[in-house]
């Protein structure tokens, strides 16, 4: 290192999807990562922080994978502009680490020989090089490194193999990096240049690589039952079906707990303070707001925990096969099946994880539809109205009532998502763009990332809950409580508050879909989250009705409410865009408003007309 | 390699129309030369579909047999049938 340059120095991972970059990226930092977003574009940047062991540093990058820097999607040209240092107010690294699947080396081996162009010094890690072993795969280490021209280390991210010999090998290069800008001669390749690097990369494959004597079998099986023509859409939609019975069923011990918890919480706050206003800002609108949206950790945990086991498995590609000719019937892109599946934990990360689609039409109308997913804030609202309103009897010897209405909701969601994008197709009229990508080999998921990656949601999820959704139950709570009755009232207290005002005045407009003015009044700091309007329904009933206690909400509104009004108010919120955070996010992705206006004003017609409609419905029938 | 001299010898086609379970050697993509045509091309390329790679077809989905799964050389490749009709392909016996 040179003496002047003090920063500290930095080296990006580049490589094909699934070739185990991002468990090498946690294997070499640890808990010592930042994920925020690129400057200008919302690609998220990993981050992360490596002690050299002499007291030395090193950034660790890990950016999105890419089969070239002939960049497609808007993931892609990150990791082409980090790499040719064209990103505004981004460190240009100092070093590249390609990381190659030691099993499946040809299309990487493509990929070094265009990284090598770019002019920084490359290491090639030869990653799950455990089950190359075990295949019996034949790797000439050394002679790969003289062919290629570059140091070549092999790792083993899950067990954390080869870590020290690939901090060694980036040490050795960065003190013999001359210091000041290289030429990069990296330029779009022509089809003869790609045609070019191929055929050199097979010849060092040909030279250094013998097959395995026991080639993985194990993946060509599994696909044969999960990729068959009919068996594997059934089992797809039979892996569906189980994912959301469990955010069901297995959910239930560790809420009830939860929920315990709080009320016994604010049990012993009601005894240790005097009755009055403070008592009432801390049991009904501190815990059992913060309470009433905690509760639903377990479920969204559960939920996760489903689809980054599926992801790690190897099967998400799988199912985006499964569901391109299904999707493509409405104009969506197979590829467009693990955003929308990732939207049923949060429209958020869905809609973030549309970037892969390379198409920006393709991907604008996933964007558009992605908030008809059945997001887990919507859990808690359909938690609540069905265990208020739905008995909770079997129903064909197996099938839990409660559990079949939730994932007729779900249902519902996914077919109106459809629906609007046979719209979006019929409306834009062009062919569409072509379905391509790797289906890579199955892999054990590691315990340690799947651990990770929940803990990583659930921090998310409880800071949510306290930097968003805490302060809003307090203003809820302010808004219900002032201004107070007068001495003698003899209606409840609420309705003299502000909370009541606002209530009563919308509520003409909210009445023709059967919503009473405490559903209106949790509305509107439901805007912020959807979960929001489960709190700010426990602290308007709480604060209206002193008999019922936050735990028994879901009985409190049994008792107030007609089955026809809580049928309507689930339509409602299969629809309605109830999520500011989400539209913030389409402006952001989109980087225009009109995309989240024209989201909003669609969702809220269509929630509207839903609830109009099954209310309508569901009072003729007698409810 | 013009299409009438791949048409003379028996055994040359798309992928598309192979059995499955054969497996072939990729002997031409049959591209055009506009932006669009050479976009696609490329990212076959990207995905191993290059001249010499074996490929054999894996599995195919239920409605009109498409997408399909490829194996070209050790990769898994899943594509549609529109794009991978543009591979032409000597089948070994």
């Amino acid at each position: 290192m040179n003496a002047v340059t003090s920063k500290i120095p930095s080296l990006a991972l580049v490589g094909v999807p699934n070739c185990g970059k991002t468990a090498l990226f946690n294997a070499l930092t640890g808990s010592r990562q930042k994920v925020a977003n690129y400057a200008g574009v919302t690609v998220e940047r990993k981050q992360g922080l490596l002690q050299l062991g002499d007291g030395q540093r090193l950034f660790i990058i890990d950016l999105p994978g890419t089969y070239s820097l002939r960049a497609r999607s808007p993931d892609e040209a990150v990791t082409r502009d980090v790499i040719l240092g064209r990103l505004k107010d981004e460190v240009v690294p100092d070093l590249l680490v390609c990381v190659a699947d030691a099993t499946n080396l040809r299309l990487a081996l493509r990929l070094v020989l265009e990284l090598k162009l770019v002019g920084l010094p490359v290491i090639l890690a030869l990653n799950m090089i455990d089950i190359a072993e075990r295949q019996g795969l034949r790797i000439d280490v050394e002679g790969l490194s003289r062919d290629l021209g570059l140091p070549v280390v092999c790792t083993s991210a899950t067990r954390k193999k080869g870590l020290d010999d690939l901090t060694g090998q980036v040490r050795v290069m960065l003190e013999a990096a001359a210091p000041g800008p290289r030429g990069s001669e990296w330029h779009i390749p022509s089809t003869a240049e790609i045609r070019k690097a191929h055929a050199d990369a097979s010849r060092i494959m040909k030279t250094n690589v013998l097959p395995p004597l026991r080639p993985d079998t194990w993946t060509k099986r599994v696909d044969d039952v999960v990729l068959h023509p009919v068996g594997g859409i059934i089992i797809l939609f039979a892996i569906l079906f189980l994912m959301f019975q469990a955010v069901f069923s297995w959910a239930t011990p560790a809420m009830d707990a939860i929920e315990l918890t709080f009320a016994e919480l604010a049990a012993l706050v009601a005894a240790g303070f005097p009755p009055g206003l403070l008592q009432s800002f801390i049991t009904d609108g501190l815990i059992s707001g913060v309470g009433s949206v905690l509760v639903f950790l377990p479920q969204i945990l559960i939920l996760f925990f489903f689809i980054i086991l599926l992801e790690d498995f190897g099967y998400m590609a799988r199912a985006a096969f499964l569901m391109d000719k299904i999707m493509g019937g409405v104009g969506l892109h197979g590829r467009a099946f693990i955003p929308l599946l990732s939207s049923f934990a949060c429209a958020i990360p869905g809609v973030m994880a549309t970037r892969v689609i390379e198409n920006q039409r393709d991907r604008l109308a996933v964007i558009m539809v992605a908030p008809l997913m059945t997001c887990s804030a919507r859990i808690p609202v359909y938690t609540l109205i069905i265990a208020a309103f739905i008995p909770a009897q079997t129903v064909w010897g197996v099938f839990n009532l409660q559990g079949l209405v939730m994932f007729g909701l779900y249902v519902a969601g996914i077919g109106s998502a459809l629906l609007i994008s046979l719209g979006i197709r019929l409306l834009s009229r062009r062919s569409p763009d072509p379905f391509m990508m790797e289906l890579p080999s199955y892999k054990m998921p590691s315990a340690e990332n799947v651990l990770r990656n929940l803990w990583q949601r659930a921090k998310i999820f409880i800071r949510r809950a306290g930097v968003i959704i805490f302060p809003l139950m307090v203003l809820i709570w302010v808004l219900a409580t002032f201004p107070q009755a007068p001495e003698g009232a003899t209606d409840p207290a609420i309705d003299y508050s502000f909370a009541g005002m606002i209530g009563h005045a919308i509520a003409p407009l909210f009445a023709p879909i059967g919503f009473n003015w405490q559903m209106t009044v949790a509305l509107i700091p439901g805007l912020a989250a959807r979960e929001v309007a489960v709190a700010a329904l426990g602290t308007v009933y709480a604060i209206g009705d002193a008999e019922s206690t936050p735990g028994l909400l879901a009985a409190t509104l049994a008792g107030q409410w007609s089955l026809a009004t809580g049928l309507a108010f689930l339509a409602w919120y299969i629809f309605a865009p109830q999520c500011l955070a989400t539209l913030g996010v389409v402006k952001r992705e989109t980087n225009a408003w009109r995309w989240p206006v024209l989201m909003a004003i669609y969702m809220f017609v269509l929630a509207y007309l839903a609830s109009f409609v099954t209310y309508r419905i569901a009072v003729t029938l007698g409810g | 390699m013009s299409d009438s001299e791949q048409n003379r010898q028996n055994s040359a086609g798309a992928v598309t129309d192979m059995a499955p379970l054969r497996e072939a050697e990729i002997i031409g993509l049959a591209c055009g030369s506009s932006h669009e045509e050479q976009e696609l091309e490329r990212r076959l390329l990207e995905f191993g579909l290059v001249e010499g790679a074996r490929v054999s077809i894996l599995h195919e989905g239920l409605f009109g047999r498409d997408p399909l799964v490829l194996r070209v050389d050790d990769a898994r490749i899943a594509l549609r049938r529109a794009q991978a009709s543009r591979v032409k392909v000597r089948v070994l016996e």
